[in-house]
């Protein structure tokens, strides 16, 4: 009789063990790529992965980026955050402000072993002795061109600051703007503003102490110059979104734009002949080394939950792997760039049809992204001033003061880095 | 009356000007929604369509989460709607006809709610709806939209209950009839353009309300359309036809309710009445 | 039918007392008129027994019930409405059936009643149609109707024919006196207008800031005024009031002496002679009462400086626009013209006389 209590009494002690052994890990992803293709796309890497793993269920709740700086934290602060949640740079310092982040440092280096992570990917989110993201997909700025327009007008693309004004004039007619550069008080008009500047020695916008160094000759100049190459551009400008220079490049209404890359609009909106489209790297000043503004976008982990953590690092490793690897970065082919040198070389990513119809495109792009800088980002700390610099589109602002109100370049950089100190208090 | 041929030719040249100015948009909208991508940034713009194309709508329904954002803002503010009307009527009844201790306190008390611009109770209110589980559900957004719009609401409709004549609400007195009975059967239908009016207000206040609707709402299922839609289109390369094609889609619903509102205006009601 | 009896009512809007201490009662049946100029609180007072407004004090009984503080749906009364107050939205029909309708009354006996209403007031082609569809006359009796349906026992009418045009109210003012033949309803009209209270009342309150100044049948409120303010209430044109003197007394009657219009030694019979003898006293006589052309040792003459010719009578006026014009009813179209006097009679049985505060001598 005892004997046969016991053993009943353990089967059902045994059963919630059981139970529980069969209950799948649910981990959530926010990221912010909400253009349902992306969406389909991603779910479809889940759905491999889920089926791959029965002991982990991934859901994905797309966000809007206008929001998400403010819905994380306080979903977090609800404890209904989520698991993993997709960053730029600028994003990861308000979560490590918070408490949500703990550094992913070993993990990075294990997948860095294996994938070889190129290298300013890393450094974007390394500081404070810790590595608080991992890489997952690059995007860095490039000049867009049509060869037939540059050879029409007896052009080259240009490399230098020179080469680039005289393109942008030489192109300017029949109604035609020779270069469409963005005049806006918003994100685009940073980041063109930047990669500018960063092509003419003005990358640091901090010293190494944290302060502030914007005010500086090489600043000035840069500013100058976008000024003037402005001057080529529609009327509209200042208030040009990416998707207005994109407009502007498929209608030739523009001939030459600065974009992450423009491939999806030209293929379904404008002619989509590969073989005149062109890419070149942005002109550099004196046509030294070409640099560029990127945006390393990474994943963070946020589970404070030891199971759920184990299950986000399997999943974020399964979408490393090269043949995951390349449909990921293929949601929006010609947009995403791989941030791994395996990646580069993924049969996956290649065999996408648009990827391999603008192949050429794409091998510059990739090429042009290994000398990707993020303002605030570049002397491998972070000054968490830059959040509040880059919510307020101060660079773009400074721009407007030249362009829109009238100033000068040096009267415009000073106001501007006084704005900046302003609201780094 | 007679007027000058001179002047009518002013007045139908002022007029031509307004409709093409507030027309003129929601032509663009919707006549390139069914254009081609190639037309609709084309360097010149075509007023007229050259092209024809429903591969928009095709996209917008078939392969995006817009009918589930349309659902669900549907649902949203015809609840909204309706909740506002239910409270609003009978509190402005309350408010300006009967009278009991603290009636003055409690409506200025009330138009407090604008005071503070919406961003700034956005946070404390998403901790209070966190607090009883009320986050990332539709329930909340209908919360807040009759929050916000109740005041004006019970403002809006003081103004045409005023307009009722004191002596109609005193013969139903006479008659008998309870407050209740006098509410529902004689001052209601005399301020039917006012229940319009504010029914109207509710539903659009409500359909484009942003703000809220992006923080509270966590998961896409539950998204309404201004959030939903604004992500679909994309951020750095914008679908424009898409664009177009939900923008036409969202404006339906609200069309479709001064349409139908439009008819059961009834205007002059009061007429004959007295005097 | 029944009564109604007013005890001492007193109302204040604030600091403003309205109604300072009104008693009055009205037989079963009767046709009781609050007269009275703007602001002298008959609207109020009519609203006091309607129950729309309370009464700050005093009492208000209604067959005998005392329904001061009770519900005006339950007092059994009915009113009708200065600016008729019809339902727009409704019908005739549902007008005149909506009281019925919320003592619970069912449809059929409701329809049976509110047709046999429309037939008293001619309104059965009408039933159907909106106020707005309506002369202003047809509303008006549609108001009426409403009150009738519900049978109560007193009436009440708030200045009802005020918004009439004058052919209309002549009309009007008919159909109510034949209604009230054909109910035998006790009413309570107010009005403003004298020639309604004269023509349709059997007992008219003249009301003053907030009090009483007289209750009386018109004639008796013609003929045998208390005090100047109802002898120059009642009666259009307006009594004339001449200050004189009194220089004696004679057989019963004080003599009195107006020297600027060449009277002396009028012998005036006084309500009730006075314990002391006035030095001066107000004599008031009726523009239809100085005879044209009379003989008799008292007489006096008018100078014309503005006359009103109506047709079948003239009015002449001493000084247009002076509140101490002397007004005579002239026969006829009358020749007299501006610039020119003319001489009538004055008769002394005709005469009042009022004391310094205005009360009747």
């Amino acid at each position: 009789m005892k004997s046969i209590l016991k053993l009943a009494l353990a089967t059902t002690m045994l059963m919630p063990v059981a139970a529980l052994a069969q209950e799948p890990v649910e981990v959530t992803l926010w990221h912010m790529e909400q253009p349902p293709h992306r969406v389909a796309r991603v779910q479809e890497l889940i759905d491999a992965f889920n089926a791959a793993n029965p002991d982990i269920v991934v859901k994905q709740e797309p966000q809007n980026w206008g929001e998400v700086y403010a819905k994380a934290p306080a979903a977090l602060a609800a404890g209904q955050g989520p698991d993993m949640l997709f960053a730029i740079p600028d994003f990861t310092p308000i979560l490590k402000d918070i408490g949500a982040l703990t550094s992913v440092e070993d993990f990075v280096k294990e997948l860095d072993a294996k994938h070889d992570f190129v290298d300013s990917t890393v450094e974007a989110y390394s500081y404070d002795g810790g590595v608080w993201a991992v890489p997952l997909y690059n995007m860095a700025m490039n000049l867009w061109y049509r060869k037939s327009v540059l050879e029409e007008a007896g052009i080259e693309a240009p490399t230098t600051w020179e080469e680039w004004r005289a393109a942008a004039e030489k192109l300017s007619v029949d109604g035609v703007s020779g270069m469409g550069l963005p005049a806006n008080k918003q994100l685009y008009t940073d980041q063109t503003v930047y990669s500018v500047m960063v092509n003419g020695g003005a990358t640091e916008i901090y010293n190494e102490d944290g302060t502030l160094r914007f005010d500086n000759p090489e600043t000035v100049g840069a500013y100058e110059f976008y000024a003037d190459l402005n001057t080529f551009s529609p009327a509209d400008s200042t208030s040009w979104t990416w998707g207005e220079a994109e407009a502007c490049f498929s209608s030739k209404a523009c001939a030459m734009v600065m974009q992450f890359s423009v491939i999806a609009t030209y293929d379904t909106q404008a002619e989509g002949d590969a073989a005149d489209l062109g890419v070149a790297a942005i002109p550099s000043k004196d046509g030294g080394e070409h640099n560029t503004i990127s945006y390393a976008n990474a994943v963070m982990l946020l589970s404070k939950d030891e199971a759920k953590m184990e299950a986000s690092k399997k999943f974020v490793s399964f979408l490393l792997e090269p043949e995951n690897y390349g449909r990921f970065l293929n949601m929006e082919p010609g947009l995403f760039m791989p941030v791994t040198a395996d990646g580069a070389e993924a049969e996956t990513f290649w065999a996408d049809p648009m990827v391999e119809k603008y192949r050429e495109q794409i091998e510059t792009v990739i090429d042009n992204a290994q000398n990707g800088r993020l303002f605030g980002f570049t002397s491998g700390r972070t000054f968490p001033s830059i959040a509040a610099i880059s919510a307020q589109n101060i660079i773009a602002e400074t721009l407007q003061s030249i362009v829109v109100s009238g100033q000068s370049a040096a009267e415009a950089v000073t106001a501007g880095q006084a704005r900046m100190q302003e609201v780094a208090q | 009356m007679n007027r000058s041929l001179g002047l009518n030719a002013a007045l139908v040249a002022v007029v031509a000007f307004f409709v093409v100015l507030v027309g003129l948009p929601f032509w663009w909208v919707v006549s390139g929604s069914f254009k081609i991508p190639q037309e609709i940034i084309a360097r010149s713009p075509t007023m007229i369509p050259q092209s024809f194309t429903l591969q928009h709508y095709q996209k917008l329904f078939e392969a995006s989460d817009y009918p589930v954002y349309l659902v669900n803002s549907l649902i949203v503010a015809a609840s909204s709607t309706v909740l506002t009307l239910l409270l609003a009527i009978p509190a402005a009844y309350a408010f300006f006809r009967l009278v009991f201790p603290g009636r003055g306190i409690l409506y200025r008390t009330i138009l407090l709610a604008y005071a503070f611009p919406s961003i700034v109770v956005l946070i404390p209110l998403f901790g209070l709806f966190a607090k009883v589980g009320l986050v990332d559900r539709l329930p909340a957004l209908v919360i807040v939209n009759v929050a916000f719009a109740l005041p004006f609401s019970i403002w809006m409709l003081r103004s045409f209950l005023a307009g009722v004549p004191k002596e109609i609400e005193e013969a139903a007195v006479m008659d008998g009839a309870p407050t209740l009975t006098i509410l529902r059967r004689i001052m209601i239908p005399l301020i039917a353009p006012g229940i319009a009016s504010v029914g109207i207000y509710a539903f659009v206040t409500a359909w484009t309300e942003y703000v809220f609707a992006s923080v509270l709402i966590l998961s896409d299922a539950k998204r309404t359309l201004p959030v939903g839609f604004s992500g679909i289109i994309g951020q750095y390369q914008i679908d424009w036809g898409l664009l177009l094609a939900g923008a036409t889609v969202a404006i339906v619903p609200v069309v479709a309710i001064f349409a139908l509102i439009g008819r059961g205006f009834v205007s002059g009601l009061t007429e004959g009445a007295v005097k | 039918m029944a009564e109604l009896a007013l005890s001492n009512l007193h109302k204040s809007f604030g600091a403003t007392e309205v109604i300072r201490g009104v008693s009055l009662a009205a037989h079963s049946g009767e046709f009781v008129v609050f007269v009275g100029p703007s602001g002298c609180g008959k609207s109020t007072l009519l609203r006091m027994i309607a129950g729309l407004e309370r009464s700050d004090s005093g009492t208000i009984s209604i067959g005998g019930r005392d329904v001061t503080t009770t519900d005006p749906a339950k007092r059994g009364i009915a009113m009708v409405f200065q600016t008729y107050a019809l339902y727009p939205h409704m019908s005739v029909a549902e007008n005149m059936g909506f009281g019925l309708e919320m003592a619970g009354m069912a449809k059929a006996e409701r329809q049976k009643l509110v047709r046999q209403a429309a037939e008293m007031l001619h309104l059965t082609d009408y039933l159907d149609r909106k106020p707005r569809q309506l002369s202003g006359g047809q509303r008006q009796r549609v108001a009426i109707g409403r009150a009738i349906v519900r049978n109560p026992d007193v009436f009440l009418f708030d200045e009802p024919l005020s918004n009439l045009d004058a052919e209309l109210r002549v009309k009007m003012r008919l159909e109510i006196a034949k209604l009230h033949k054909d109910l035998g309803a006790t009413m309570v009209y107010v009005t403003h207008d004298q020639v309604e209270a004269m023509t349709l009342a059997d007992k008219i309150v003249v009301l003053r800031a907030g009090l009483v100044e007289q209750i009386g049948s018109p004639m008796t409120l013609y003929s045998d005024p208390d005090n100047r303010f109802v002898a120059g209430f009642i009666g259009s044109p307006r009594m004339n009031f001449i200050d004189a003197s009194v220089s004696g007394i004679k057989d019963g009657a004080l003599l009195v002496d107006v020297p600027e219009l060449g009277l002396s030694g009028l012998p005036v019979r006084p309500r009730a002679m006075p314990a002391k003898t006035p030095a001066t006293v107000t004599l008031g006589i009726r523009p239809e009462h100085l005879s044209e052309g009379a003989e008799g040792p008292f007489r006096i003459t008018l100078a014309c400086n503005a006359i009103e010719r109506l047709g079948a009578i003239s009015y002449l006026y001493t000084a247009p626009g002076d509140d101490a014009t002397i007004i005579a009813q002239l026969k006829g179209a009358s020749g007299v013209r501006v610039g020119e006097t003319v001489t009538v009679g004055v008769d002394p049985d005709a005469c009042f006389l009022f004391d310094d505060a205005g009360q009747r001598i």
